[in-house]
Parts: C-alpha cells; sequence; structure tokens
C-alpha cells in the first residue's frame, strides 16, 4: 500500500489538468487517466476562452498555447424567421494586449495544456477508461479500467471525467442527470480562408469576433446559437436543454442545419467546408442542483460538478479555478494526511469563496425565469422586429400613423405577463 | 397576427408528436467526415431489453441522438449502432422514464476522437 499515489485525477480537460498541474507543484505524486487518444480528444466546447482567469492559472500561456484569434468584439443577435435584429460591441482595447479572450479549439489546446502538467512532474496516461471506483471502508481508495492489473490506489481521487460524470454518480454524489439539467448542443467547424473571414466578418487581420444568436436560431428555443471566428475556420453551433429537445421532439442537427439556411447566416458561411462534427452535454443545472462535490477520499471538479455559467459562456475558466482550489484542499489534505469527507469539505469552503459558487448563485434563478417564458425568444422578437419594419418602411403614410400602428402592435400584449416578465428579470438577476 | 403566428406555433410545438429527425442523412454525412477508432469487439451502449421500447410512445432516444444512432424497427422496436456515436450521453438521461440503455463509455484509446474540439 506504500506505492499508492498521493492522487489520481480522472479525465484530462482542463478541470483535471489544472489540479493535477496544481498537486505536481505542490510536490505530491499524482497520475491522470484519460480515455481518448490523447487529451483534448473526447473534448468539446464552443469555444472562447478568456485571458484573465487564464493567465492567472498558466503564467505566459499566450505564448505557448494553441490560440486561435483574440476576441475584439461581441455581438448579440436575435433572429426571426426572415429578420435579425441584433447589438454589436467592438473596442480597439480589445485588440490590443492585454487581449480579453481568444477563440481556441479545444483538442489541440487541452493537448497542449496536458503537458503544462507533465512539466510539473504529474504523470499522464492516454487511452485509459476508468470505469469504476475502489472503495474501502466506505472510502475511496482508488479507480480501475476493468481490465485484470486495471486497479489503481491513491490518497486521494480527483474526478474530472466531464458533463457526463458517471464516476460522481457512482460516488453517490448524485444521481443521473434530468433532462433539464443538461443542453445538447451540437458543432461544426466550417473551415474557410483567414482573408474570406476577415472580410465578412469586417475584422483586422488575425482578430476574431463572436456572434451569440437567439430565437430562431434555436427554433425558439431557451438556448443560442454561436458564430466564432477561428484563424481559418469557423466554430458553429447551436443547442437547447435536453428537456425542450425533448418537448418538441426536436433533433439538435436539424436545429442546426436550420440555424446555418437563415439567411442572416447562410452569407457568413458559404462556401465553407465542413470538416468535424461534434456534439456534446453541458451542465446548466447551476446552483440549485449542484452535486455534492466532495466525499471521503475524493473530489469532483469541472463539468462533472455543473461548473458552468450559461448566462456569460463561462466554463473552461470556473473549470480551471475549480481544479485549483481542489488541488488545495487536497494539498492540505495531505500535509494532515485526512482525505476524510470533513477534511476535504476544505474545497466546498474554497468554492464558496470564489466566482465559482458566487457568480453561480448570481444566475440561480435565470435558466428557471426564462424557460419559463418562452415568448422572449419568440414573440417579443417577432414584435420589435415586425416595429422596426413598420418603421423603416416609406410608403406613404404619415409618421403620426405609423406611430399608432407600431403602438397598435404593443397594446396587443397581454400587461400582466408583461409586468411579470419585467419583476421577474429583475428578481432572477439581483 | 405576431400574436396569433405564436399561439399557432406552440400548438405545433406542443403536440405530443412521435416526430423523427427531418434530415438523418446530413448527420450521416457529417460523421463521415469525424474521426473514429471502432472498437471491433465491444458496443459501449446496449438496449437492455427491445420490448421495452414497445411501451414506449415517443421513443426520444431516436430523435435526441445528435449522430442518429438509434433507428426504428418496423415492429415498434428500436436498434442501435454504436459505430458513429459521439458518447454524449443524450441517449442515457432521455431514457429516464424507462432506464432501458446500459451506458458505458468505450474501452482507452477508442470510440471518437475529435481533432478539434
Amino acid at each position: 500500500m506504500d506505492e499508492r499515489m498521493d492522487a489520481i485525477v480522472v479525465g484530462a480537460g482542463p478541470a483535471g489538468v489544472t489540479a493535477a498541474r496544481a498537486l505536481a507543484d505542490a510536490g505530491l505524486a499524482v497520475v491522470v487517466l484519460e480515455r481518448g487518444q490523447f487529451p483534448g480528444s473526447k473534448n468539446v466546447w464552443g469555444g472562447i476562452l478568456y485571458r484573465q482567469p487564464t493567465e492567472e492559472i498558466c503564467p505566459g500561456f499566450e505564448a505557448e498555447a494553441p490560440l486561435e484569434r483574440p476576441i475584439i468584439e461581441q455581438r448579440y443577435l436575435m433572429l426571426t424567421e426572415d429578420a435579425v435584429l441584433g447589438a454589436t460591441y467592438r473596442t480597439q482595447r480589445f485588440a490590443e494586449p492585454p487581449h480579453n479572450a481568444y477563440s481556441v479549439l479545444r483538442s489541440p489546446f487541452d493537448r497542449w495544456y496536458a503537458t503544462k502538467a507533465e512539466e510539473a512532474g504529474a504523470e499522464v496516461f492516454s487511452e485509459f477508461t476508468v470505469t469504476d471506483l475502489l472503495w474501502e471502508d466506505g472510502r475511496v481508495v482508488g479507480v480501475t479500467t476493468g481490465d485484470a492489473d486495471g486497479e489503481l490506489y491513491a490518497r486521494c481521487v480527483v474526478l474530472a471525467d466531464g458533463a457526463n460524470s458517471l464516476l460522481a454518480q457512482k460516488a453517490g454524489l448524485h444521481k443521473e442527470w434530468a433532462p433539464i439539467e443538461q443542453a445538447l448542443v451540437a458543432k461544426e467547424l466550417i473551415a474557410l480562408p483567414a482573408g474570406t473571414i476577415e472580410d465578412r466578418f469586417a475584422l483586422p487581420a488575425g482578430m476574431g469576433t463572436a456572434l451569440e444568436v437567439f430565437g430562431e436560431a434555436t427554433w425558439g428555443l431557451l438556448g443560442y446559437g454561436f458564430v466564432y471566428t477561428n484563424r481559418d475556420s469557423l466554430s458553429i453551433g447551436t443547442g437547447a436543454l435536453l428537456e425542450d429537445l425533448i418537448r418538441t421532439g426536436i433533433n439538435v442537427n436539424d436545429m442546426l442545419d436550420r440555424f446555418k439556411r437563415h439567411p442572416a447566416i447562410a452569407p457568413l458561411i458559404a462556401g465553407g467546408e465542413t470538416v468535424e462534427y461534434s456534439a456534446h452535454l453541458i451542465p446548466e443545472g447551476g446552483y440549485h442542483r449542484m452535486p455534492r462535490v466532495y466525499a471521503d477520499g475524493v473530489v469532483v471538479v469541472g463539468d462533472a460538478a455543473g461548473f458552468v455559467n450559461p448566462l456569460n459562456r463561462e466554463g473552461v475558466n470556473l473549470a480551471m479555478l475549480s481544479g485549483t482550489l481542489a488541488a488545495q484542499a487536497v494539498t492540505e489534505a495531505a500535509a494532515t494526511d485526512d482525505f476524510s469527507a470533513a477534511s476535504l469539505a476544505r474545497y466546498r469552503d474554497l468554492l464558496d469563496d470564489s466566482i465559482v459558487i458566487k457568480d453561480l448563485y448570481k444566475i440561480r434563478n435565470a435558466t428557471d425565469y426564462a424557460h419559463a417564458r418562452p415568448h422572449l425568444l419568440t414573440e417579443y422578437p417577432r414584435l420589435v422586429s415586425d416595429a422596426a419594419r413598420e418603421y423603416l418602411t416609406v410608403d406613404g403614410f404619415s409618421k403620426k400613423e405609423k406611430q399608432a400602428k407600431i403602438g397598435g402592435m404593443f397594446r396587443g400584449l397581454p400587461k400582466r405577463r408583461l409586468l411579470g416578465d419585467l419583476i421577474g428579470a429583475a428578481r432572477a438577476m439581483t | 397576427m405576431g400574436l396569433q403566428r405564436m399561439v399557432k406555433d406552440r400548438q405545433v410545438l406542443e403536440q405530443p408528436a412521435r416526430s423523427r429527425i427531418l434530415d438523418p442523412a446530413a448527420i450521416e454525412r457529417k460523421l463521415a467526415l469525424n474521426t473514429y477508432r471502432v472498437d471491433p469487439s465491444r458496443a459501449h451502449i446496449r438496449i437492455i431489453d427491445h420490448d421495452v421500447c414497445l411501451a414506449c410512445e415517443r421513443q426520444q432516444c431516436i430523435n435526441c441522438c445528435p449522430a442518429n444512432c438509434y433507428a426504428p424497427r418496423d415492429d415498434g422496436r428500436v436498434v442501435f449502432s454504436y459505430e458513429g456515436c459521439v458518447e454524449c450521453g443524450t441517449c442515457r438521461i432521455v431514457c429516464h422514464v424507462f432506464d432501458n440503455i446500459e451506458w458505458t463509455y468505450p474501452r482507452g484509446g477508442f470510440g471518437i476522437q475529435y481533432q478539434h474540439g
């Protein structure tokens, strides 16, 4: 038993690798087990990486990491069947270092990031699927791949096995996810020459933009479509909560293809060639549905714990931060050789004091608010679109008549519901 | 006008229809672009009891799977093929009423291998 590792990390995504690297830095013996052929080969995201939180955890990453384009602009679009409404924010400050965010492709990024854990002294083994936990006197003492000789023991296990964490379930930390707790997103990577991308999005050379698209992008369901510019490709995707996909019988790839055909989107991707299709769950249960994140001998980090902020498209930064905090708690536990749940509860305390829990708490009611109001993404945008078309169409009616017409459109809205929407929004955001 | 159309749309959406993927061929074309290392010795996902699917009116595994891995059979049962699976977990969660899917990850190194992600 003396040859036990100090920690086994399951999953070489951002959460697991961050934890492994910090544990190795603290002088602990760490093994990372990754089920893909290489770290990142099972991983998908939108994906925008924020600089500041990444720099905090991995100083100097910009010089080494495979990054696509600095994001200098954010566009929020609302689609109706035939129209697009939108808001754009672009600033020169985002175009100059220090940049705010980068577009990034996960497979190359995660592959690179795993080498940082190796440099710190962690051992990363690919092509090992952990199938179960090993128990001793009611506490987790290791993992198994299900093969003969597949058992590996450690003083502590860090579960970083992603959105679909079967191991957190086996650890008894949460039951199966409910369809309301997971969003399914389909994504394509569409190759286009860099110059074409810059022309179409009016971008300076090498710079990028991020589009988040609501309404018809998701067939009116709660969720959003996105278009992010990479160096010589676009990431385009769309998704919704599983509960709504079940209710409506919509397939997420049909939703994506419909999004791609929309007259506001089709010209952006025209002539591009799809090079990869992916689909992934996003744990969006939020604060109210968060599982327990520690038990005797085990902690849960990243997507496996549901640390996603869908409102601000944050996930990887929260994953990395949770990995850091878990490593801190595990390092402290190692110093006193106490890996009991009572000792590892320190991880939850650290989380509570961090933006991981603070932000999830802040937006805890946002999903329920929007989910209960499907008209926010369908009816209101249509009304605004109708009003804008009326206002912009010059057709011989006097401005006074136009005003009356537009006023009439809005008078049709149920007043009490409108009031409820406003009060609800104020409550959900505070 | 706008409101009426909205109501109509909602009625369409809320029918408990046994809707089907509109364009399964589109998924197949996309999956062909991906890199897989298929494990010839083992299917990592299995429908536990095919007769249970007969009692499942909407068969959401077929609708929801983003890789079109589930297909209806003429006799009302469902067939699953694992080769194009992207290991997302959707089918397991949408089968929560019957809990009729045995879901594991492929062996280490097998299954979908994203080159871009």
